[in-house]
């Protein structure tokens, strides 16, 4: 054979290579890590009933905490969700307890588009429903599941813990993440117990029942893990956007 | 809400923290401050309204004082305003008030005073800063008075023009009811309102009629402003219902300062430490016995939870003595019996948040600092987390798509009217998408714009938006999307269907080759995950792209359909004879297509023809002239047990030439 015939820096033949959706490749990295932790995955319908995404869920008719989610509605009254929490009830009443699951779902709010605001975003919530869970409970897995986020994307975040409000959980809490050298912190966990009206309404006793739940936003997560400066990219069918990743 | 430094610490007489400090506090402990500015020597905190909408407590700065007296373990020292000066004012026992509630579900609670001879003017300065720090406008005195004892407790007050209300015989009537459809209000903003029966209203009644002053709890009416021309004054603190409130000020679009507080719910009990205050103010007096106080008492609320500070230790995994936690307790005003580990808390009235022990449990927690507790993990037996085939099935088919050069996009779920309501059939194996769903079922009511306005029903009229752009700049792609689709019967919670679909483009106008192309891809998908063989018979849609050249085809499918027709690969023994192939070519007319054909030579051959495939297929001008196409099929003959000998083949190939000529007027060649 007469290898010099053959000249070794010719161009490449480029290859046809497809790329996934950065959102679904970080929902796909999350979710791996809650099923190590003993978590089942439950997809979230995306329409769902007054009840399922408000009531069932502490929110009283015409209580101000509604304003929380600016809610789309059918003309059939039914709700395109504004959050994944609109799952608990239904894991509340097709589960028995020791219930641990985590629930992925698209989810909408009547929110005017701009760099950092998007009315179709994606959270994945989590829920754990055991007898005599502790806060401290809550704040050891939140701040595990964070570590372990962290580290596989190479942020080295630092979290802390802040009060905070929502309907269907007491005490409520918050997890923020700062990236290393910054003085930003960001909202990266709402959490909280889950409120004993919530379980009551699942059709579990609070006296021997209780639980946490939380949501993280996936695309905020995202945006965090490649830098990316504008969340109207995910939903801009630019193949110049997905083919980076 | 506005949060002025400079005002909670006149209740914080020890407070010796900075103002950066305070703030770090109260975003651990409270809510998370969100800005932090400046006014004068002051500085202004700002926490988002929705973090408190359970805390209509926290609406008056005096709240946050209390928040701090806790968080810092600092006394709380409330005090009240000195009166203003050469404002005058007296209160008047010559005229009597009758208050009317027609609604006592309504409205709780009104009181009221009357205070003659005030002089109306500026306020000030001390009075018209601390307004300024919170972002309110300086009026006049009065109003300002108001506004600052509403921004310092939290109960709205609102002044009228005495003089614009009709008395009679000495009494001045005041009634809380619904309006009637008929009535109309001019509001102090200028809006003119139709009133309706479900707004609630402050009317100056007379044996006569009952005229419209106020819409309750939301805003005074126009006609009894105060003016630099008033003298005499009637002032209002009362307890509105929080839902009615709300629900009468989104219908009208009218948000205020005071529709903000009432619809988080007030402590009845504030209606009169408030007005109190402002007569003080007006008139250096603290005669309360002359408040008009009508207070419709409804039926106690929770007033005591009970709780074990080794439950409370336990859930929060702390370890805090009684003392401390009634200590605590205290300083965000409850009053705590203990007895040993037992804590009795009678709750104060202006905190009807708190309704469990969970609730305490919270006061307790973010108070100590949530960043302070042990973290720990669930105490639980192992078990497997419940298998979700449906995702992995997606994953499954993302990882084909991928791997064989195709882009997942997201594309919202929402469309516009002429997108909306397109479904996916099939017509003889034929995909085609034809307007199928009730736009009515799929419509948003609030929706942002127009191009937003239906919920989507198929992925493709998206998908074809994202090839018309991405053909802007690529010669050839392929892209897809795994999501979900609405299929609504009747008005019953709609089906949701997750649908695969897949758009191949390019630029090249060779149809017959992109089509291949699609077909190929489609084909693989369904090899590799093992579907039946029905779907390999589909035929993609043609996609007409509006203003781009090239050409597109598409598949969509609904996966559940495909999941349950995927069978698990079992093991075939690998044959040890050789395939025996054959080609057969012949001519048919253009329009005739190939896939009866091809079933037609199956059907014919049985179980010993393996595969058959399209080698080639073309047109010369004679042909073209003829209407006529070339075909050419190969097809592989097997037989596990023995090689298959040409005698075997020649009957089934002469059975099919015979079926070609009569069924199609075929030409073997």
């Amino acid at each position: 054979m007469n290898n010099t015939l053959i000249d070794p820096t010719i161009p490449v033949l480029p290859i046809d290579k497809g790329y996934l959706h950065p959102i679904t490749q970080t929902y796909n990295e999350i979710v791996e890590i809650f099923m190590a932790m003993g978590f089942e995955l439950v997809e979230a319908r995306m329409v769902n009933t007054e009840e399922a995404v408000f009531s069932s869920l502490n929110f009283p008719k015409d209580h101000p905490a509604r304003d929380l989610m600016d809610t789309f509605y059918l003309e059939t009254n039914y709700i395109p969700i504004p959050h994944t929490s609109s799952m608990q009830n239904t894991l509340l009443t097709t589960r028995k307890p020791p219930i641990a699951a985590v629930i992925a779902g698209r989810c909408f709010r009547n929110e005017k588009l701009d760099s950092t605001h998007e009315h179709t975003f994606y959270q994945l919530e989590g829920m754990y429903v055991n007898q005599k869970v502790r806060l401290s409970d809550l704040i050891g897995t939140l701040k595990t599941a964070a570590q372990l986020i962290s580290d596989r994307y190479q942020l080295g975040l630092e979290f802390k813990v802040l009060s905070t409000y929502f309907p269907f959980v007491e005490p409520g809490i918050e997890i923020l993440a700062r990236k290393p050298n910054s003085d930003k912190w960001l909202e990266l966990i709402p959490a909280g117990m889950i409120h004993r009206n919530v379980l009551i309404s699942g059709g579990l006793d609070p006296e021997i029942w209780n639980g946490f739940a939380w949501a993280i936003g996936i695309d905020r997560l995202t945006i965090l893990k490649y830098g990316i400066d504008d969340i109207r990219w995910f939903h801009s069918g630019d193949l110049r956007f997905n083919q980076q990743f | 809400m506005l949060i002025s430094y400079n005002w909670i610490k006149t209740y914080l007489p020890n407070l010796t923290q900075t103002p950066a400090e305070i703030a770090d506090f109260l975003s651990t402990s409270l809510a998370e401050v969100e800005t932090i500015q400046h006014y004068k020597d002051d500085t202004i905190f700002e926490i988002k309204n929705i973090a408190l909408s359970h805390r209509a407590d926290l609406f008056g700065e005096i709240g946050f004082a209390r928040e701090i007296s806790a968080i810092l373990n600092t006394d709380l020292v409330l005090s009240n305003e000195l009166p203003i000066p050469n404002l005058n004012g007296l209160i008047t026992t010559d005229l009597k008030l009758n208050i009317t509630i027609q609604q006592p579900e309504l409205c709780q609670r009104y009181s009221c005073i009357i205070i003659k001879g005030v002089k109306i003017s500026e306020s000030p300065d001390w009075l018209k800063d601390r307004l300024i720090s919170v972002n309110m406008r300086p009026i006049n005195n009065i109003v300002d008075i108001t506004n600052y004892l509403m921004f310092k407790h939290g109960q709205p007050l609102h002044a009228f023009d005495f003089d614009q209300l009709i008395i009679e015989n000495n009494n001045v009537g005041i009634e809380v009811r619904n309006a009637e459809n008929s009535e109309k209000l001019e509001l102090i903003d200028g809006t003119f309102l139709n009133l309706n029966p479900s707004d609630l209203i402050i009317t100056n009644s007379t044996s006569q009629k009952s005229i419209p002053i106020a819409l309750a709890g939301i805003m005074g009416g126009k006609a009894s402003e105060i003016s630099t021309q008033t003298k005499n004054i009637l002032i209002e603190s009362a307890n509105f219902n929080m839902y009615q409130i709300r629900k009468s000020s989104r219908f009208h679009a009218i948000r205020s300062e005071a529709s903000l507080r009432f619809e988080k719910g007030i402590d009845p009990q504030l209606t009169i430490p408030t007005l109190e205050e402002a007569i003080m103010m007006i008139t250096g007096d603290n005669k309360s016995n002359l408040i008009t106080d009508e207070y419709l008492k409804n039926s106690p609320p929770k007033n005591s939870i009970k709780i074990n500070s080794t439950d409370l230790n336990y859930y929060l995994n702390i370890n805090l003595t009684p003392q401390v936690i009634s200590s605590t307790l205290s300083r965000l005003g409850c009053i705590v019996n203990t007895d040993s580990e037992l804590l009795n808390i009678q709750l104060p009235s202006f905190r009807k948040d708190l309704k469990n022990q969970e609730d305490i449990y919270e006061e307790i927690a973010r108070i100590y600092n949530y960043n302070k507790i042990t973290p720990t993990l669930p105490d639980r037996s192992i078990q497997p987390a419940r298998f979700n085939p449906f995702w992995r099935f997606k994953n499954t088919l993302r990882q084909i798509l991928t791997e064989s050069g195709a882009n997942e996009l997201l594309q919202y779920s929402f469309v516009n009217e002429q997108q909306a309501g397109l479904a996916v059939e099939i017509n003889e194996n034929q995909l085609i998408l034809a307007s199928k769903i009730d736009k009515n079922l799929i419509h948003i009511k609030n929706t942002l714009s127009p191009e937003l306005s239906y919920m989507r029903t198929s992925l493709i009229p998206s998908l074809t938006n994202a090839t018309i752009e991405n053909a802007k700049r690529f010669n050839s792609f392929t892209i897809f999307e795994i999501g979900k689709v609405l299929y609504p019967i009747d008005d019953k919670l709609p089906n949701e269907l997750d649908v695969l679909s897949m758009i191949y483009y390019s630029k090249n106008n060779e149809q017959l080759n992109n089509l291949k192309l699609i077909k190929g891809l489609w084909r693989m998908i369904l090899d590799k995950i093992g579907a039946e063989d029905e779907f390999y018979k589909w035929l993609p849609f043609q996609i007409t792209l509006e203003n781009t050249e090239g050409v597109a085809f598409g598949y969509e499918i609904d996966l559940t359909q495909l999941l349950s027709k995927c069978v698990y690969p079992h093991f075939k023994t690998i044959p040890l004879h050789p395939e025996t192939k054959q080609d057969i070519s012949f001519l048919i007319s253009t329009e005739q297509v190939l896939d009866p054909i091809i079933q037609l030579i199956r059907t014919t051959a049985g179980d010993i023809l393996k595969e058959i495939e399209v080698i080639d297929i073309f047109q010369n001008e004679k042909m073209k002239t003829n209407h006529q196409k070339s075909v050419t099929l190969r097809m592989y003959f097997l037989d596990p047990a023995k090689s298959i000998a040409d005698e075997e083949i020649n009957p089934i190939r002469e059975k099919i030439n015979e079926l070609l000529i009569r069924n199609y007027q075929a030409i073997i060649r």
